[in-house]
């Protein structure tokens, strides 16, 4: 009868400790989207947005700069797809609103997303011509959108190493850096420009090296690389209302 | 001796229930109505703050305008469609207008004026496709309010079901989960200055390793 007691008490008290676990819980249910390690391009984790772009023929156009800093963590070389959404672009396509390039490092390029007919931002002017430049041309009408900026290397959390890519990292110590193939290594920085008078509005970038959220460490201690806009539970994460 | 035993049972069973009863008030003093949603429903409330998004400031008058764009960027975790409310609340507490709902679609952009009535060239006339908050002529300033139009922005939601897990088509009916962008106009120069926008998706921020009640986010960027 006392070990049946004292058993029914450990039980017990078992089953008090559970009921506070589970309800706190139950308190808010963060983003939880993919698990540690998933890749592909429904993962956050390759994508710089920004809200806001804009074309009024001949009166305003979208410009933004790319830049690859060339910090020790970030690859030498960084492939990105920035995009116009909402937007009618010629041809209107999926290659159409796009363009595709490498950001090697240190160098900067330049991006406008410009009404097809501009008098001096197109493919005939030689200031716009050369591989750094890069036009995404939309309809003669008003246009407004947004720009998604895509990296292609599918594991930009994973550091990758002379296995994975040619070239040492270190000449001391070779193969020492941990190098990242993810786009919130570049620096991005760009403007709503009004022909009129020379002035602009600056666009916003989420995700880039600026605005790119450390993953965070989970309950389970594992820590995160800088992921662009990860959403992810037990982490930081963009998307939670004002703190 | 038995009695003895079976006295400590029943003692052992009221400490049980005194501990599920107090951890149950703690977990109620965790759930902050005010910030998280309801105890027992999660229904966010209109100040719940994990919920909006605010912006500092708007102006119009005779010579000015805000324009706000709202977009939703298509991004994993997001539902296809996200219903926002905009509230343009004037320095005096009063809702400069009513306040405007709408709802927007994967990857679309949805652009918001907030203008002095009868503006000559910013009105729902010339740009249909936009949401106007047009209150009086006289010069107003204050600030904006989005709330969600869910009462759940919290839970997954997928194919008409609250808490939906599925990995395809799931997603969040959150407001803070789009992103905003906009400009008070001098209509003079065509200029503006940066509206700020706290709360969504670039400058809200969980507080990651705070699982306690009475720790809050502070300081510059916390990454």
């Amino acid at each position: 009868m006392k070990k049946l007691s004292l058993f029914l008490m450990l039980v017990m008290f078992g089953f008090g400790m559970i009921v506070s676990t589970s309800q706190a819980a139950d308190i808010t249910q963060a983003p939880d989207l993919t698990a540690e390690g998933v890749t592909g391009p429904n993962w956050n984790g390759r994508f710089v947005i920004s809200p806001y772009a804009q074309v009024v023929p001949d009166a305003s156009y979208t410009f933004i700069g790319v830049s690859h800093p060339s910090l020790a963590t970030a690859h030498t070389s960084i492939g990105v797809v920035v995009e116009a959404l909402d937007m009618t672009t010629v041809p209107n396509t999926s290659s159409g609103r796009a363009t595709v390039f490498t950001v090697h490092a240190g160098t900067t390029h330049r991006v406008f997303i410009v009404n097809q007919g501009h008098s001096t931002i197109n493919l005939s002017n030689a200031s716009f011509t050369d591989s750094k430049t890069h036009l995404i041309t939309t309809t003669d009408a008003n246009q407004f959108g947004s720009v998604k900026v895509t990296g292609i290397g599918t594991s930009p959390n994973f550091y990758t190493s002379e296995a994975n890519r040619p070239g040492k990292y270190n000449t001391t110590t070779a193969n020492s850096l941990s190098k990242h193939d993810n786009v919130s290594q570049l620096s991005m920085w760009g403007v709503v420009y009004q022909s009129s008078n020379g002035a602009g509005f600056a666009l916003e970038f989420i995700g880039d090296m600026h605005d790119s959220n450390s993953g965070g460490c989970s309950v389970t201690n594992s820590c995160y690389e800088a992921a662009g806009t990860t959403l992810g539970q037990g982490t930081q994460s963009g998307g939670r209302g004002v703190n | 001796m038995k009695n003895k035993h079976l006295k400590r049972f029943f003692y052992s069973v009221a400490i049980t229930a005194f501990l599920a009863l107090v951890a149950g008030n703690a977990f109620a003093a965790n759930q902050n109505i005010k910030r998280d949603g309801a105890k027992t429903t999660f229904e966010s409330q209109a100040n719940s703050n994990d919920f909006i998004v605010v912006s500092p400031y708007w102006q119009v008058d005779s010579g000015s305008y805000t324009f706000i764009a709202v977009t939703h960027s298509s991004l994993s975790g997001m539902a296809s469609q996200i219903g926002i409310t905009i509230n343009a609340i004037d320095n005096a507490k009063a809702a400069y207008t009513t306040a405007e709902s709408f709802t927007i679609q994967a990857g679309n952009t949805q652009r918001v004026f907030i203008i002095p009535t009868n503006h000559a060239s910013i009105n729902s006339t010339s740009i249909s496709s936009a949401v106007f908050l047009a209150g009086t002529s006289d010069f107003t300033h204050g600030h904006v309010r989005v709330n969600p139009i869910a009462s759940h922005p919290n839970m997954k939601w997928a194919a008409g079901k609250l808490n939906n897990f599925s990995t395809t088509g799931a997603g969040f009916r959150d407001a803070t989960m789009l992103t905003y962008w906009g400009s008070v106009i001098i209509e003079a120069q065509t200029t503006g200055f940066a509206m700020e926008f706290i709360g969504d998706m670039n400058d809200s921020h969980s507080a990651s390793t705070m699982a306690g009640v009475g720790y809050t986010a502070s300081g510059v960027n916390l990454q």
